[in-house]
């Protein structure tokens, strides 16, 4: 789950794939004329705005607050994955991030990763003449150091690091490099290194595009009083970029890596010779700044409510924003422990309404109506599916939600609880569209908000809590951490998931045709066709109640050049390692 | 400190002074005929005359906010946020039409993003503030008078343990510690009413050593006169000497003070339900509207300024009156 | 003397101790009631495996007694200790030493020393601001009680206590830095560095924050001008052919600010550390943001830390009023 920062939390997982456009776009040769070429709304959704090979300059962004960690290891904020693809490089990259098909390639290794038969073992061979920013080597222990870390689960914490503990064997007690010394599964040679699974995985190369799979330096990290979790302080740089200074939430500054070699990379091009990030707490701010051209662009979110309005009454604005799909959906978890009914769940279904529901959440930029819970950037979504039709303008289905009551046995509607979190600005007025919604058809509904800080590892995702409170409704958000089929429902729809703190499978589905497929698919046997199966199975527990596909809304600077979102990894934020500014 | 004020964080160590110094010594002999005096000097003074209608009306408006929003048609929980009845520009979320959407149907405007009537969500508003202020007020008369009462009184001991205590809260960081109680709370149940009771905790606990220093005073020099040692040498108990010489006596200065810490809990109310530590929807608050209008200010400036008005202008109408009522009740004031 | 001094110092110390617990308590609380590990709230978003649960719950001491968790953090504050990252050397954190903030990955003590600057800059500038406006506006109406500008400046001070920072706030940026745009970024640098940009970001929140001080100071200089004119010791002044300037002055106004100076003391004092509204309205990262920031992130050392830092400052506030008064009033009892 990658997290968004801003309204619900999200637990997106992003997905890798970035598209390739930059990739082959900047390579070419777009003739290096500078900024303010043509521009128009969306252009960097698909494509490269402005391309170039203009070199130099000083790219400006904006962020309302730090990143979680500059670790490498501890980050899950999806705009920190982005801005960790300046300066870090794992075995595997996403050559592509924009569009909906997000495209792998090799990074650090020549080619992607081999396997066995059964995906439970995987090889990966370093290329040649790869540098730290201090010019060391980067060898094939400096990787294998980078993922051992991630067990030492007292001092590495924050990111995707179950992923990696769940697939890679390991003893039952192994804490880490720090305390247990090396892991004996993760095997090395001079330019190989081999990955030893205690389960198949057939989606490996997306774990090892993480930057969280990224190398750090064999037990010296980032230098004496840089190790551990002092690292986020000093992280050494494999990518183009290596940080200048960096002071907690107020700066970072990045200028190019000179051990960092083109020729070993095909996924970056970089242009700007400096990148400074400003944090600025103030959204109204961020706002002015971007407005007037001082600053290039926003690197955490969608641009704030002010600028968002003057860009959509302003053409003249309008064509240098764009409001890309970002490969999360926005969804109600409804718990059967507390509305054990699969009609009266129904009911809940047909009477909510999504138009207003969109609306709350920011309106039509924010995301679009979601009839199922894959989306588009994942295998098995379909525009087209929705089980339970809530009418023309997704407004709700009186008729079919007032039948469903009728069934489960309740005709004048039933009381429940909807959480959120707070404090936020769209869960309010989601919990009072909603509320207005049910009360259509009687169901009550009281609102439960709770702080965003344990709101998902313990408040709803704890099922003795849902159960206890009497959660029948709760916010939540979820975007696949890599855009595979599994990747995006494995977390929440495997009944094998569920766990008593830190769930992630809220309402605790746990079907049969599910697990089957789920179990499967890491042994490369699940196809596109049964992640669409595997939709409807969900659909009909009618456990996960979809709102919106989201989108977000992002705002460049007339000069920037070469700018292209990244669907990927950061929700549709631009790829900033490959943004130029014309030379200035 | 109290919570009061604007910022709750001003608190007021220099309000509290202010008062005091209007209260010195007690008006012992006066009896009735000073309600008398007060009540045509009260009279007289037009501004607080005002300020008691304000107060008035904007009691009727809380007790009847159900009925007069019936009246005028239109509850605050309504939305007019899709089509066909949007009052919102589908593009922006923002209100159609000027200043935020004001028109004859919609007399304040429509909020942004979930188009409610913003008038009837002032008026129930009105009725969670006014709620809050006054049984918080209530707690910190109840805690005040009875504690200020028995250590003024009593002396000795109860004195020194009464007044300690009152000593150390009024040294707390009494905001830091109600965000984090109504926070730790709101882990456990989020009951509507327990979140009530809290913040009119909150409120009224840290609030009490105000009014029970001033009682404290107030009686420490009333039991010394010799009224009440004519009293006590005919053989009156304890009982009755507070009941029937002392608490008239320092009913004028509670009387006061009443009028003006409702405000201050009206302001505390706010102030919390701004920091998302109050009220939460679906019950209106004013301080929760001014809140999510920060996020649209530069666009639709209307929603911020109503909830503001509505706290500048109650706010101020109990501080006048009870300015008022201070003077009138002040046996040197020249008015 | 000593021994009053001694006495109001122990109480200090007692009265910061109770926070301390209180807030301790409070935020134990929470975990317990809901049979959930205070690891989830210390480690943030994601949650640990259950491996890594029983790690972080050994290296936090939270499968300690209670008392012991308290001991060792209140022995932190009074002693120091050395925090463990669990990996290199342990660093040194000496007394007053509030702890590590596993969120945050920092020493409390260094977040709180990079907020201090912000807030001290706010109470200071405001309460120079409010103390000059306060105290100048409530002379001039008292000098003219019942005139005009008496009461325009006293109905002016009685709106000004009534109106809230987050209705006056927003007001003030709205037309100073988005509508006029004299303020155009407002980020907050330190003086040292960029004093201009220091005053540019102090401005508006100084202005707002003083705008409800200075009423109230407004109201009680006036209410002490009035009953210091009146004194005897004024009108055998004036008698004696004193000008005007020099009664008003010399006589009356210091008198009348000898008890304000006092309350401005506890005043100031109060706002450290808990000018939460101000902060969050203007986006200023001192200590009121950080502890709104720590206690909405759960974050038990940072919120422990602030809360004791206000309260001493409020203390160390009171104490010194009290013992000037002990110094300044013999009918104080020593």
């Amino acid at each position: 789950m990658k997290i968004k920062i801003k309204g619900i939390a999200v637990i997106s997982v992003v997905v890798a794939g970035a598209l390739l456009l930059a990739g082959c776009a900047s390579g070419g040769t777009s003739g290096g004329s500078s900024s303010s070429g043509s521009s128009t709304f969306n252009e960097a959704v698909d494509g490269v705005v402005n391309p170039s090979t203009v070199q130099g300059g000083t790219l400006k962004l904006l962020s309302s607050t730090d990143c979680d960690s500059w670790d490498p290891a501890r980050t899950y904020y999806g705009w920190c994955w982005n801005m960790q693809r300046i300066f870090t490089r794992s075995l595997i990259g996403y050559k592509t991030v924009n569009g909906t098909t997000p495209v792998l390639a090799p990074d650090l290794a020549t080619t992607m990763g081999t396997h066995n038969a059964d995906f439970t073992k995987w090889t990966y061979t370093l290329k040649s003449g790869l540098k730290w920013s201090d010019g060391k080597p980067i060898t094939t222990m400096d990787v294998k150091y980078g993922i051992e870390r991630l067990f030492a689960q007292d001092v590495i914490n924050g990111g995707p690091s179950s992923y990696f503990l769940a697939t890679i064997a390991h003893p039952a007690n192994y804490a880490g490099p720090y305390k247990d010394g090396d892991l004996s599964s993760i095997q090395t040679t001079s330019d190989t290194i081999t990955f030893n699974l205690s389960t198949p995985y057939s989606d490996f190369n997306y774990l090892m595009a993480m930057s969280a799979a990224s190398p750090v330096p064999y037990k010296t990290e980032g230098g004496t009083g840089f190790v551990g979790a002092n690292y986020t302080k000093h992280p050494m740089a494999s990518g183009p970029y290596e940080i200048q200074s960096y002071t907690p939430n107020q700066s970072i500054t990045f200028v190019r890596n000179k051990y960092w070699k083109q020729s070993t990379d095909t996924i970056r091009h970089p242009l700007a010779s400096k990148i400074v990030l400003t944090i600025d707490s103030s959204a109204a701010d961020i706002d002015s700044k971007l407005k007037a051209g001082t600053y290039d662009a926003r690197a955490d979110n969608s641009i704030g409510t002010t600028l968002q309005q003057q860009i959509l009454t302003q053409p003249a604005l309008k064509k240098y924003a764009d409001n890309p799909t970002t490969a999360f959906t926005r969804y109600f978890s409804i718990a059967p422990s507390v509305i054990p009914n699969v009609y009266c769940r129904e009911a809940i279904f047909y009477a909510t309404n999504k138009a207003a529901l969109v609306q709350a959440f920011g309106g039509t930029t924010a995301g679009t109506a979601a009839g199922s819970m894959t989306p588009p950037t994942i295998a098995g979504h379909s525009d087209t599916a929705n089980m339970y039709p809530d009418g023309a303008n997704n407004t709700g289905n009186i008729k079919a939600a007032k039948a469903a009551l009728v069934k489960c046995g309740k005709p004048t509607g039933f009381s429940t609880k909807l959480a959120y979190n707070t404090p936020s600005e769209t869960g309010p007025k989601v919990f009072s569209a909603m509320q207005t919604a049910l009360a259509r058809v009687g169901i009550t509904v009281t609102a439960a908000p709770a702080a965003t800080a344990s709101y998902y590892s313990t408040y709803i995702g704890s099922p003795a809590n849902i159960k206890n409170q009497g959660l029948g409704i709760a916010v939540a958000a979820w975007g696949a951490d890599f855009p595979t089929g599994y990747g995006f429902w494995n977390s929440i729809a495997n009944g094998a998931s569920i766990i008593p703190t830190g769930n992630t499978d809220y309402p605790s589905l746990n079907d049969p045709t599910v697990n089957k497929i789920l179990d499967a698919a890491p042994a490369g046997k699940a196809t596109d066709a049964d992640f669409r199966t595997l939709d409807d199975a969900v659909m009909k527990q009618a456990v996960y109640l979809p709102i919106l596909f989201g989108k977000s809304l992002y705002y460049r600077n007339p000069r920037l050049t070469n700018v292209t979102s990244d669907n990927a990894l950061a929700f549709g934020l631009y790829d900033f390692v490959n943004v130029g500014v014309g030379g200035k | 400190m109290s919570l009061p004020k604007g910022e709750l964080e001003v608190v007021g160590e220099s309000e509290q002074v202010a008062l005091d110094s209007s209260e010195q010594g007690p008006r012992s002999i006066a009896g009735r005929s000073l309600w008398a005096i007060a009540w045509r000097r009260l009279r007289r003074n037009k501004a607080a005359l005002v300020s008691g209608v304000i107060i008035i009306i904007l009691v009727i408006v809380a007790v009847f906010a159900g009925v007069l929003t019936n009246l005028y048609g239109h509850s605050y929980l309504t939305q007019h946020n899709t089509a066909p009845n949007s009052l919102l520009d589908p593009a922006t979320n923002m209100p159609l039409g000027a200043f935020g959407g004001i028109s004859s149907t919609h007399w304040l405007g429509v909020t942004p993003v979930l188009g409610q009537d913003i008038l009837s969500m002032l008026m129930f508003g009105a009725r969670s503030s006014l709620i809050i202020a006054s049984l918080s007020t209530a707690l910190s008369l109840l805690l005040g008078v009875s504690l200020g009462l028995i250590a003024g009184y009593f002396r000795g001991w109860a004195d020194t343990v009464i007044s300690r205590t009152m000593d150390v809260l009024l040294s707390f960081p009494t905001l830091l510690l109600s965000i984090s109680l109504i926070t730790v709370v709101s882990f456990i149940t989020t009951s509507l009413l327990v979140r009530f009771c809290v913040i009119i905790f909150v409120l009224g606990f840290f609030g009490f050593p105000y009014i029970g220093r001033i009682v404290r005073g107030q009686v420490l020099s009333i039991r010394e006169k010799e009224f009440v040692d004519a009293a006590r040498s005919l053989g009156a108990s304890n009982g009755w000497i507070m009941a029937k010489e002392i608490i008239p006596n320092v009913i004028g200065p509670i009387l006061v003070y009443t009028t003006l810490t409702i405000p201050n809990y009206m302001l505390g109310e706010a102030g919390l339900s701004y920091l998302g530590v109050g009220l939460n929807p679906p019950t209106a608050s004013w301080g929760q509207m001014l809140s999510d209008a920060g996020n649209y200010f530069q666009i639709d400036p209307m929603y911020l300024f109503l909830p503001g008005l509505a706290i500048f202008i109650s706010v101020m109408a109990f501080n006048i009156f009870g300015d008022g009522l201070r003077d009138a009740l002040d046996p040197k004031s020249t008015r | 003397m000593v021994r009053f001094i001694i006495v109001r110092v122990l109480g200090a110390i007692v009265v910061v101790w109770i926070v301390s617990v209180v807030t301790f308590l409070i935020f134990q609380l929470g975990p317990t009631l809901t049979h959930t590990s205070p690891v989830y709230y210390y480690v943030g978003k994601i949650p640990p495996t259950a491996e890594g649960l029983k790690l972080l719950t050994d290296r936090f001491g939270f499968n300690l007694p209670l008392y012991a968790q308290y001991w060792h953090f209140l022995s932190g504050i009074l002693f120091g200790q050395s925090i463990t990252d669990g990996v290199s050397a342990p660093i040194p954190c000496p007394s007053p030493c509030f702890g590590y903030s596993f969120r945050q990955n920092e020493l409390v003590g260094n977040m709180l020393l990079q907020a201090a600057p912000v807030s001290i800059s706010l109470a200071a500038g405001a309460a120079i601001l409010w103390l000059i406006g306060g105290v100048t506006v409530g002379t001039i109406s008292a000098l003219r009680p019942g005139s005009v500008i008496d009461r325009i400046g006293m109905t002016g001070s009685l709106a000004a206590v009534s109106l809230p920072i987050f209705f006056t706030g927003p007001i003030l940026l709205l037309i100073f830095e988005y509508q006029l745009g004299w303020l155009p970024d407002v980020a907050y640098a330190p003086i040292s560095q960029d004093p201009l940009q220091w005053l540019k970001s102090m401005i508006l929140p100084w202005i707002a924050l003083a705008f409800l001080f200075a009423a109230l100071y407004a109201r009680l200089t006036r209410s002490n001008m009035l009953e210091t004119m009146g004194e005897d010791y004024i009108r055998t002044a004036r008698a004696k052919g004193l000008s005007q300037r020099t009664v008003v002055l010399k006589h009356g106004l210091r008198a009348a600010l000898t008890p304000i100076v006092t309350i401005f003391g506890i005043d100031v004092g109060t706002l450290i550390g808990t000018t939460v509204i101000t902060e969050t309205v203007f986006n200023l990262r001192g200590l009121g943001f950080l502890s709104i920031q720590s206690i909405q992130n759960e974050d038990l050392p940072v919120i422990m830390g602030v809360t004791i830092v206000a309260a001493v400052a409020l203390v160390i506030a009171n104490l010194i009023v009290d013992i000037l008064y002990a110094v300044i009033d013999p009918r104080v009892t020593v």
